[in-house]
């Protein structure tokens, strides 16, 4: 089953890059691919809201690259957009390229489901033993023993 | 070989390029800038706002001309003539507003207007003088309504507040600073 599409970016860009940038190139080259607006890379600071007192901060730089485009094949066309936090725009467009070839359901489709199956997989294990990760470093105070104190 | 090439006039080194005959003719009123090797047939009024406008500035498209896609590239805040930093307008016409002219402590606030007229030459020649011209220039610009040049008149009659103007065809335009007298 295919996923929401504000999810596609995120496991697309999980799945292998290799595969990624063949499929899109793929399409590209028997499409007209169009900029909706420039492409950017670049950092970008990070807007985030402290817990106790809702406040915003700024947690830092992190480097984002973002492209909009609009798809035209024989077959249909589409607006496709992509905005992650990379600074590999081909990267990006590449990915971009594939969000608008899926929402207009190319011949190409079965295999980004494919690619989204494999990044979403991916993400589900790497989310995985991130939570493992998390979980171990969780501490019950009323476990500790005197020594342990 | 790029994934995804931008169009000719919304490359970096086009910009540079642009920007240099911009410049140029800015600090010479009256000399015009022929952009048409840079345009792939995009207006000379849209390579002169790609020079002077992003995502810090203002502007106002007066001419309905400029596509959604165009705004996007141009990555440029909206708002009333009266409230921007720059105007896209129609030459035929007389004006209908009055752009910012700036303050004495901020006269770089004062309006840039980009004036799209129907030919830079062949209409009635004004004289020009001022810092930039050796002498006296001449533009003869065809398609820009009288009303303008007294509305610049009233605009910019005290320095160093007032509008700095583009006047722009097709393919070429001219710079006509606030600093530059128009006469006859």
């Amino acid at each position: 089953m295919r996923p929401e599409r504000e999810d596609w970016i995120a496991a697309l860009a999980a799945a292998d890059k290799g595969w990624v940038a063949a499929l899109a190139d793929r399409i590209r080259d028997r499409a007209t691919v169009e900029p909706l607006a420039p492409s950017r890379e670049g950092l970008m600071l990070m807007q985030l809201r402290d817990s106790v007192e809702g406040a915003a901060f700024h947690l830092g730089e992190i480097p984002m690259a973002r492209v909009h485009l609009r798809l035209t094949a024989p077959e249909g066309t589409a607006e496709g957009g992509a905005a992650l936090m990379s600074d590999d725009l081909a990267l990006v467009t590449r990915l971009a390229i594939l969000d608008a070839a899926l929402v207009a359901d190319l011949p190409e489709a079965p295999e980004i489901e494919a690619l989204l199956a494999t990044g979403m997989a991916a993400r589900a294990e790497m989310q995985a033993q991130r939570a493992l990760a998390l979980d171990r470093t969780k501490v019950d105070f009323q476990l500790l023993s005197e020594e342990d104190a | 070989m790029s994934v995804l090439d931008m169009p000719r006039l919304w490359r970096p080194e086009t910009h540079q390029a642009l920007f240099r005959r911009v410049l140029d003719v800015a600090a010479r009123p009256g000399q015009i800038a022929d952009l048409g090797d840079l345009l792939d047939d995009r207006p000379a009024a849209l390579a002169a706002l790609a020079t002077f406008c992003d995502n810090t500035q203002t502007l106002a498209d007066l001419t309905g001309t400029l596509s959604d896609t165009d705004l996007a590239f141009l990555d440029v805040g909206r708002a009333s003539a009266e409230q921007v930093g720059f105007i896209l307008v129609a030459g035929a016409a007389a004006p209908e507003f009055t752009p910012r002219l700036g303050t004495l402590d901020t006269p770089e606030d004062g309006a840039t207007l980009v004036i799209m007229v129907d030919c830079l030459t062949g209409g009635d020649a004004l004289s020009l003088t001022g810092p930039g011209i050796n002498g006296t220039a001449t533009l003869a610009p065809m398609g820009l309504a009288p009303d303008w040049l007294t509305a610049r008149a009233r605009w910019c009659a005290d320095f160093p507040m007032g509008v700095d103007m583009v006047l722009a065809d097709a393919t070429r335009l001219a710079v006509l600073p606030r600093t530059t007298k128009i006469g006859a």
